[in-house]
């Protein structure tokens, strides 16, 4: 158990070690996506006329990209991008000599920073929300479901990384996955634009689950029974992630020793 | 130098020098050697010919003539290291800078490197600097050598010069804890070839436990050793004593303290 | 001849990059891929939205598509032949490797960001310019000598990426840690991806000055539909010298600094 605390401490410290560039990072990822889903809403609402769409009017809209981005902050980290340069450049090796799990090294390493963000993100969307008459509790569920969207998104891609032991570029694999995720998740736009012959395209992935899902809960657009069997979705992708890493890891173990590492 | 001013790194200066750094790679990790040496032919401008006689006879010299169609990846530390040399020397510099160029080889390969300098050295008259952390190296290669103290040099000689022939480290232990003045004076050795090890503020307060009994250490010839111990006898009484080879190792350790 | 030379060492780096990447057929896939579903997200994307509404900041859906066809195309093109040179231009100061550019006779920038060529994203080029011409008829755009046009904004455009991508790039001279900053270059990468008129006032002026991001693709794609004033013209022109004199500044000062540190 010392060593995941240990593994936190470390993430946490050398996240926060460049403290302007931290500041950067965090501002720069809540304020450029929020700013170009103003840019839709202005574009809509203000310069194109409209009223209404998709049931939802201009200061739904902009509620919409206010809430969502407490949860776009928390949702992603790149750590599975490092997992992919480790098996590429054979630092694995090293890992494996430890008695921890590297998968679960490099997640802990790296959510490290999310969880003090989660923080702030709770407590500033607990302070405001209260002020505009949200619920304390709608915003701690939606908070937890966007932390299982975390781990969700963090199995995916240490799943996807495996790939890295066939091929040298695997990061593609990533870069694919973040990119689908980006629209799919709802931090661009309410999935609810989506026009009802499209709505199964995010429906079929656990991306909405990250950002569109909480949000949702959050503006209380979802009905407490709703949300709770949505995180019982979550639950369940979550127990096929699990088994999806122990699949790929296994096999890409067994190929990576084989070959001598 | 070259009668140039290498802050200006001017065209002509930048022909005529190579820089070859252990820990830092100039030759592309998915591509075999000859492939970046092609490209360092181009960017030096070398005619075809001259090019691949030079390549021939670094390769041969390095014997990795078998392995310039190799991926640089596939090859080990060690040959890695001669192909960047190859790279480095391709066009034929006057002065050559390696920096740590025997660094996480193995002792076989860095023989094998140093025998190469040395001959490219002899056969080719370019100066080569070398900065090194491996004693061997300088040992081995060196003609003059300085040493740098945060700066400032505080060494300029031979490597010989810092280990003189027949000259040998003597270390006592002493019952009484002379100075060094008092040491010279008995000895009548010079007060610089003396050597009291933790002459410290706590040292001069003269606990009564061992360390008062720190060693002292005296750089003599070693024909002098027996006069120096009858003289030092006549005045202290001898704990123990030993003799140590001065290696440039531990030359260089001694300049620094 | 000096220029000659150049062109020489430029043909052995494509060649070497040919190589490489012929070793790596898997990322010839892969590359195009992730190029592929990029696209496919940023249509989706549009595709939903004009599902909601007719017009958007007077842009018809033909039209933005258009406008995307431009946008890939010009940014296949900095990808080929820029984009992972800009990737490994912080391990060039951090690790120390500048050293050994700096010791060749020829300038240190051109063997940095020659280097690596991907050739396979030429296919990306292809891709973007397909979509610019199957709605350049809906969309308007007049074609026939127009095209030639259409290459020479590509060009405007690449050069526009390799501008501000190397602002944003050179900070590793003074910070440990300039990928913070490179990271927020994509963060702004965004506004790139969308036509500058939909813009609020502040944010369109912000893209069209002190980060012409929009020079990538908005503006060509305005100018080849509709044609630009001529204080744009002259806007665009002068922003990118501007950049061009901050970045040589940037680099020389940057420079200094590195070579006081490092000897």
């Amino acid at each position: 158990m010392n060593w995941r605390l240990a593994a936190l401490r470390n993430g946490f410290q050398d996240a926060t070690a460049y403290r302007l560039e931290f500041l950067f990072e965090v501002l720069g990822s809540a304020f450029v996506p929020a700013a170009i889903q103003w840019v839709l809403w202005y574009a809509m609402f203000k310069i194109g006329g409209a009223h209404e769409i998709a049931g939802m009017n201009y200061s739904d809209m902009v509620q919409y990209t206010l809430v969502s981005l407490l949860f776009t902050q928390i949702r992603g980290g790149d750590h599975d991008f490092e997992l992919q340069e480790m098996i590429r450049t054979g630092q694995l090796s090293n890992y494996l000599l430890r008695p921890v799990s590297v998968v679960e090294f490099v997640y802990i390493r790296g959510m490290a920073p999310k969880l003090l963000i989660a923080g702030v993100c709770l407590t500033l969307g607990m302070s405001v929300g209260l002020f505009f008459g949200m619920s304390p509790v709608r915003i701690m569920g939606a908070m937890l479901m966007a932390l299982i969207g975390n781990v969700l998104h963090y199995q995916i891609g240490a799943a996807l990384s495996t790939t890295a032991f066939l091929w040298e570029e695997a990061y593609s694999f990533l870069m694919v996955k973040n990119m689908l995720v980006s629209l799919l998740s709802g931090e661009l736009i309410p999935l609810n634009l989506f026009p009802k012959n499209m709505q199964w395209m995010w429906k079929i992935t656990p991306f909405y689950l990250y950002v569109f899902g909480p949000t949702q809960y959050a503006l209380g657009h979802w009905t407490h029974t709703y949300f709770l069997e949505q995180l019982a979705w979550s639950c369940v992708w979550l127990a096929a992630g699990w088994a999806f890493i122990k699949f790929t890891w296994s096999l890409g173990m067994g190929r990576y020793l084989s070959h001598g590492g | 130098m070259l009668g140039f001013d290498p802050f200006q790194r001017p065209i002509e200066f930048r022909r005529k020098i190579a820089l070859v750094m252990g820990q830092k790679a100039q030759l592309w990790w998915d591509l075999p050697a000859v492939d970046a040496f092609d490209l360092l032919r181009a960017i030096y401008d070398i005619p075809t010919p001259i090019y691949k006689e030079r390549l021939h006879t670094l390769a041969t010299l390095l014997d990795v003539t078998k392995h310039l169609n190799t991926q640089i990846r596939r090859l080990s530390l060690g040959e890695r290291m001669k192909m960047e040399l190859i790279g480095a020397l391709i066009h034929w510099p006057n002065v050559i800078f390696l920096d740590e160029p025997t660094i996480g080889l193995d002792i076989l390969a860095a023989h094998k490197l140093r025998e190469f300098l040395k001959e490219f050295n002899r056969l080719e008259k370019a100066t080569i600097i070398l900065t090194s952390h491996n004693m061997e190296d300088i040992e081995k290669l060196c003609s003059r050598v300085l040493i740098m103290r945060t700066g400032e040099i505080i060494y300029d000689g031979t490597a010989n010069g810092l280990t003189e022939k027949g000259e040998c480290r003597l270390r006592v232990r002493l019952m009484q804890s002379p100075t060094v003045d008092e040491l010279a004076h008995v000895t009548g050795l010079a007060p610089s070839a003396i050597f009291l090890q933790n002459k410290g503020p706590e040292a001069a307060a003269g606990d009564d436990d061992e360390d008062d009994h720190k060693p002292i250490f005296f750089t003599l010839k070693y024909d002098n050793i027996v006069a120096i111990l009858q003289k030092i006898m006549t005045t202290y009484t001898i704990i123990n004593m030993g003799i140590e080879e001065p290696s440039l190792e531990n030359v260089i350790q001694r300049l620094f303290q | 001849m000096k220029l000659v030379q150049y062109a020489r060492i430029y043909g052995i780096q494509v060649k070497n990059n040919w190589v490489r990447e012929a070793v790596y057929r898997v990322n010839f896939l892969t590359a195009m891929a992730t190029d592929v579903i990029w696209i496919g997200v940023e249509l989706l994307l549009f595709t939903v939205i004009y599902a909601n509404v007719p017009v958007l900041a007077g842009w018809t859906k033909p039209q933005v598509y258009f406008f995307l066809g431009i946008f890939f195309s010009s940014d296949a093109l900095f990808t080929t032949f820029f984009q992972r040179n800009f990737w490994n231009f912080s391990d060039l100061v951090n690790k120390g490797e500048l050293d050994i550019l700096l010791t060749k006779p020829v300038h240190p920038l051109f063997l940095a960001l020659s280097r690596w060529i991907n050739i396979t994203a030429i296919f990306n080029i292809a891709l973007g310019l397909g979509i610019a011409i199957q709605f350049a008829n809906p969309a308007g755009f007049a074609g026939g000598w127009k095209w030639l046009l259409v290459a020479a904004w590509l060009l405007i455009g690449m050069t526009t990426q390799i501008l501000l991508r190397f602002a944003f790039s050179i900070w590793v001279f003074w910070t440990e840690r300039s990928w913070a900053i490179s990271r927020l270059y994509y963060q702004f990468f965004q506004f790139a991806t969308k036509p500058d008129t939909m813009y609020p006032k502040a944010i369109r002026y912000l893209i069209l000055t002190a980060l012409p991001f929009a020079f990538i693709s908005s503006i060509p794609a305005r100018a080849l539909l509709h044609g630009l004033k001529w204080s744009e013209y002259a806007n665009v022109g002068g922003v990118l010298l501007a950049f061009f004199f901050l970045n040589a500044i940037l680099w020389q000062t940057g420079l200094r600094r590195y070579q006081s540190a490092s000897s």
